[in-house]
Formats: structure tokens, C-alpha cells, sequence
């Protein structure tokens, strides 16, 4: 018996449950993306933006088109517009860049692609570059945006020459980090 | 001689004699008992079976001997052996007895028998006594009390598995619940061949689990029967029946495309599984191949199994890391052809084989691009048909408890 009594102590324990419940709300996004100047340029020729619902992920995809010009560079100074909806600084950088799809995977147009912050000018790291449709250049350094204020990304585009005309040639995925202070 | 003489001879002689009587008589001083040699009486016996003086109503079953452990007692109240024979062979042993005492009879009630059946005990004294069985031949499996009878509308082989916790799988996937759980299945009049394997949660605490054939863990009760139209399928409380075990070969690789295409720096990616590790089980009816794999942003655990029907079958779970990463591709299996949607079904078309899939879209192309998957995917249910013969899923029209009663009251 008194091994009995000793194993019983032995497995017993006290556990206490404490009882929460977890509201699961929504808020606005720290920051909203707006397309940029440029997109008035010849009624959004070299860039245009909108975005689609994934329906499977939930995920709100923003989808900006950007056109070279075989042959010639291109300097878009005001593609896309990132601006502060909160009324505390968000920092902001690019943080990833990946090819998502080569649609002439055996010729490389792209030779250079840089996408940069324009404004602020406050990151010594401001750009992140694809060279030979290879990202050798994938993260900015954080610039903080202060309540209200955008920042202002752009791009530099050099496509080879003889890329054709009046075609997709690639899409890569750029990833824009928010980190609300 | 005197008259003292023949009361002392008396007097000592009487006594000896006793004594030696008693001493030499196969049953001691019970040769000197009064009263029956034994008593027959009715023993230990299930609800199901109505006993009325020595009369047992008992069931009897087309599939095997209905054995009636213990059903009659015989009380021996002599050192001696009572011989036992029946009219219709439902006693083994041909007699009890040895010292007095309790002795249990068995009666197993040979297939298919019905009628009256006679066991007669009796005793080379001349004593005799008899009980009268009285036998009804049922459609049940014998020694079972309760039965699941699952309507099944569907055609060409079935692969028919019951779950510890009542669960109805169908070439693996769960179609229903069931109120009885056991290892005897009959169908159109036979008792099936079954498997015994058990299987186990591979990442517990997960809704609907994730489970995956193992030494050891939950067992599921399998059989094959080959459906044509709306039949029934009687499930039985019992343990398994020995069956030999089928001479199945391995299941074939599952080649297919299996992955996502990923963005990376230098250009997209295939991410496609690789092997960590792979286990082989072979049950009475299949061999049953389980493997682990992972890839770079999910992990994927997938069973395939053979089958002695021609088919063979896979289950594939996915388990997606939460990424921001986009795609143009979601290939969770595609083993070539156009994929199909029929029902709530996704057909591919690979030769002469078809493969049929329940489960999430098993191969889509994003255009434009989607997010990837995360997290645990619902389980993809595979089967198989090399020959193009195969028509689906049977549909579980009804499912029932049946309870056996006694067929006299």
C-alpha cells in the first residue's frame, strides 16, 4: 500500500488553466502604394500599376508595369509612390528581389534594372539592381517616413537592343518592408 | 462354533469388509453414496441465446462455426466420466468427468446446420440425460453481436478500410462514420480477405490529422470488394479471421511533377522534394510504401501502396512554410496529361492509365502570379487505374447498426 501511495504521488499534479480569448481585428496598412508621377507620362506608357486579389492566399498582389526602350535607357524618376498612413514614422526599404518568371529564358534582355528611393534621399543604400536579369543587389537600407510624407521610387531600365518589341520579357518580384516605429 | 465366536468373526469381519470396499472401489466411499449420478444443466451463454429447461435456441452461420463456449454444465457427483456425443457433431469432447465436479461443455454449432440437434450425455451405469439445441441458421458472422451494414453505390474494385475511432475509408479517404468497428467484413455472401495496419499522427495535434502508415499507433481494418450497383457491406464486431498473406509486389515510383516554382535572385525555381526517408510495410493485402521529403519551403509525406486488384493507390500531404513569395506554378502532383474536373474529382489521363485525385486542385499555373500555399494543405487522395476501367468513388448511400437478438424469446 504504501508503494501504492508513494507511485500515486508520484504521477499527480496540478495544472490550472488560465481562460483568454483572442479578438482578431483589422486596421488600415501602415503604409498605401500609390502609382507615381511618371504614370502620367504618355498616359502611363512606361509605367502603370494596379492590383488583384489571390483568392486561394487572400493576398492583395500590387502589379506595376515598367517599358523599356530596346536599346536606350530609360529613367523613370517617379514610378510608385509609397506613402505613411500612420500618425507615427514607418521605416521603409526594399527587401527582396527575385525573378519570377523569364519569358525569353534563352536570350537576356534586361541588362540592367535599378529600382531605387528616390525620395527621401536619406539611405546611403538606396538601390537594388538586376544585372543580366540577375538580382546582384536585393535590399536598400531603411528610410523613415515620417506621418503623411511618401517616399518616391523609381527605376532605370536598360534593355538590350534587340529585344523585340511590344513584349513581357520578364517579372520580378520586389518585396517592400514597413516597420511602423 | 460358538455363538461368541460367529458375533467376534462378525464384528471384525463386517468392518473389514467396508473397509476394503472402500479402499478398493474406483470411486473410494462414494460407493456407498445415494442419488444421481449428475446433473446436466444449461451453462454460460450469450444474451442472444434463449434456454428453456434444456432446450438452447442457438443461431448458426453460413461463414464458420458458431462456438457457444461453456454452454451446458454437467455436475458430476461421482468419481466417473460421463460420455457426451451429439446428433449433429456440435460437441468436440467425447466425454467430462474424472472427479466430481463442475464441468463445462462447449458447442460450436457447424456451418450451415439447422434444425434440432441432440447432445446426449450418458453412462455405462445406464444413466442418461440430453439437451436439445435447437438451431437457426442466420445470415451473421458467428460469435459477433452487432453489425455495421454500409450502403455502397459505386462500380469496379473498392479498397474498404474501419478506423478504431469508426471512421469509413475508401481508398484511404474518410467517406463516413460507422457505429460498429471490426476486423470481419462480408459481402455478397463471403467473408473478405483483411489487412490489419496501423497508422500514426506524423505531426500531432493537427485537424484533420495527418497520418501516415506505422509499426505501431491506431489500427485500420482493410478489405477489397469489387462494387457493381448500390450493394451492402456488413462490418462485424470480430476479430480477424486467419487469412493467408497475399503475394503483392511493391507499388510503383510515383512519378510525377511535384513542387512550386519559386522566384529567386538568379531566376525561378522548380522545389521539388527530396528523399529523407522512406519506410516499407506489407500488410495481408498491400505493400505500402511511406516516405518523407522535404524541399525548400515545404515538406511533403506521402504514402503510395500496390494493391492485388491492379490498382494502386497515394496519399500526399503537404506542409507549406509561411513565405511572401509569389508564383506562376503550384504543382502539388501532376503525372502528365490535361487535368480534368469531374464531380468533386480531378482526373489525369496518362496513356491508358487514370489517375483519379480527391482533394485540392493537384496542378495550377498562375497567371498572373499567386501566392504561394502555407501551411498544411488539405490531403490529397490518389487513386490509380493502369487499365482506364475504373469509375470513381462509391458513394455511402446509408449506414446502420444492426444488433443480433435472440430468435426466441
Amino acid at each position: 500500500m504504501a508503494v501504492l501511495l508513494g507511485a500515486a504521488a508520484l504521477f499527480a499534479a496540478v495544472s490550472i488553466i488560465n481562460v483568454t480569448y483572442w479578438y482578431v481585428n483589422t486596421t488600415a496598412p501602415p503604409v498605401t502604394k500609390y502609382v507615381g508621377d511618371d504614370t502620367n507620362v504618355m498616359n502611363g506608357t512606361f509605367v502603370k500599376a494596379d492590383w488583384y486579389y489571390d483568392a486561394d492566399t487572400g493576398l492583395n498582389i500590387t502589379r506595376i508595369y515598367v517599358v523599356g526602350v530596346p536599346g536606350d535607357v530609360v529613367n523613370i524618376t517617379n514610378a510608385l509612390r509609397v506613402c505613411n498612413n500612420y500618425n507615427v514614422s514607418v521605416k521603409v526599404r526594399i527587401s527582396d528581389v527575385r525573378l519570377l518568371q523569364d519569358f525569353y529564358p534563352n536570350n537576356t534582355y534586361i541588362r540592367d534594372m535599378v529600382v531605387k528611393i528616390v525620395e527621401p534621399p536619406s539611405a546611403a543604400d538606396n538601390k537594388v539592381q538586376i544585372k543580366d536579369e540577375r538580382a546582384i543587389d536585393t535590399a536598400t537600407d531603411y528610410v523613415t517616413l515620417a506621418p503623411g510624407q511618401c517616399a518616391i521610387l523609381g527605376v532605370d531600365l536598360v534593355i538590350d537592343a534587340y529585344a523585340p518589341y511590344y513584349k513581357t520579357l520578364a517579372a520580378f518580384q520586389i518585396n517592400i518592408e514597413k516597420v511602423p516605429q | 462354533m460358538q455363538r461368541e465366536q460367529v458375533i467376534r468373526t462378525l464384528l471384525f469381519f463386517l468392518p473389514s469388509l467396508v473397509f476394503i470396499i472402500a479402499l478398493t472401489a474406483p470411486g473410494g466411499d462414494y460407493a456407498f453414496r445415494a442419488g444421481p449420478l449428475a446433473e446436466v444443466a444449461v451453462g454460460q451463454l450469450p444474451y442472444y441465446v434463449y434456454a428453456s429447461d434444456k432446450t438452447l435456441h442457438l443461431y448458426s452461420s453460413p461463414y464458420a462455426p458458431w462456438p457457444y463456449p461453456k454452454a451446458i454444465e454437467v455436475k458430476l457427483f461421482y468419481p466417473t466420466t460421463v460420455f457426451i456425443s451429439s446428433t449433429c457433431g456440435a460437441v468436440a469432447a467425447s466425454s467430462v468427468g474424472g472427479a466430481p465436479g463442475s464441468y463445462f461443455v462447449d458447442v460450436v454449432v457447424p456451418p450451415g446446420f439447422q434444425g434440432d440437434c441432440w447432445v446426449n450425455f450418458t453412462h455405462t451405469s445406464g444413466w442418461r440425460d440430453a439437451v436439445l439445441l435447437r438451431v437457426k441458421l442466420v445470415d451473421w458472422y458467428p460469435g459477433a453481436t452487432e453489425r455495421a451494414v454500409v450502403t455502397l453505390n459505386g462500380s469496379g474494385w473498392q479498397f474498404v478500410q474501419v478506423g478504431q475511432g469508426g471512421t469509413l475509408y475508401i481508398w484511404e479517404r474518410p467517406m463516413a462514420q460507422i457505429p460498429v468497428v471490426g476486423c470481419v467484413f462480408v459481402y455478397n455472401g463471403s467473408v473478405l480477405l483483411t489487412e490489419t495496419q496501423h497508422y500514426r499522427e506524423v505531426v500531432p495535434n493537427l485537424i484533420p490529422p495527418a497520418v501516415a502508415p506505422s509499426s505501431s499507433g491506431s489500427v485500420r481494418y482493410g478489405a477489397f470488394i469489387k462494387l457493381d450497383g448500390a450493394s451492402q457491406l456488413y462490418i462485424y464486431k470480430a476479430d480477424c479471421p486467419t487469412a493467408p498473406r497475399l503475394n503483392v509486389s511493391g507499388p510503383p515510383p510515383l512519378r510525377a511533377e511535384i513542387g512550386v516554382t519559386l522566384p529567386t535572385p538568379t531566376g525561378p525555381v522548380f522545389d521539388m522534394p527530396v528523399v529523407d526517408n522512406s519506410v516499407t510495410y506489407a500488410t495481408g493485402l498491400r505493400v505500402i510504401n511511406y516516405t518523407e521529403a522535404s524541399a525548400r519551403i515545404y515538406r511533403l509525406y506521402v504514402y503510395t501502396y500496390s494493391t492485388p486488384v491492379g490498382l494502386w493507390g497515394a496519399v500526399l500531404r503537404f506542409n507549406f512554410a509561411l513565405t511572401a513569395l509569389l508564383t506562376v506554378k503550384i504543382s502539388l502532383f501532376r503525372p502528365g496529361g490535361e487535368l480534368q474536373r469531374v464531380g468533386d474529382v480531378w482526373i489525369y489521363r496518362v496513356g491508358n492509365a487514370t489517375y483519379w485525385i480527391y482533394g485540392p486542385q493537384p496542378h495550377r499555373l498562375c497567371e498572373p502570379p499567386c501566392g504561394v500555399p502555407a501551411g498544411w494543405q488539405e490531403p490529397l487522395y490518389v487513386v490509380v487505374d493502369p487499365t482506364g476501367q475504373w469509375r470513381g468513388w462509391p458513394k455511402v448511400v446509408a449506414v446502420r447498426r444492426e444488433v443480433l437478438q435472440p430468435w426466441r424469446s
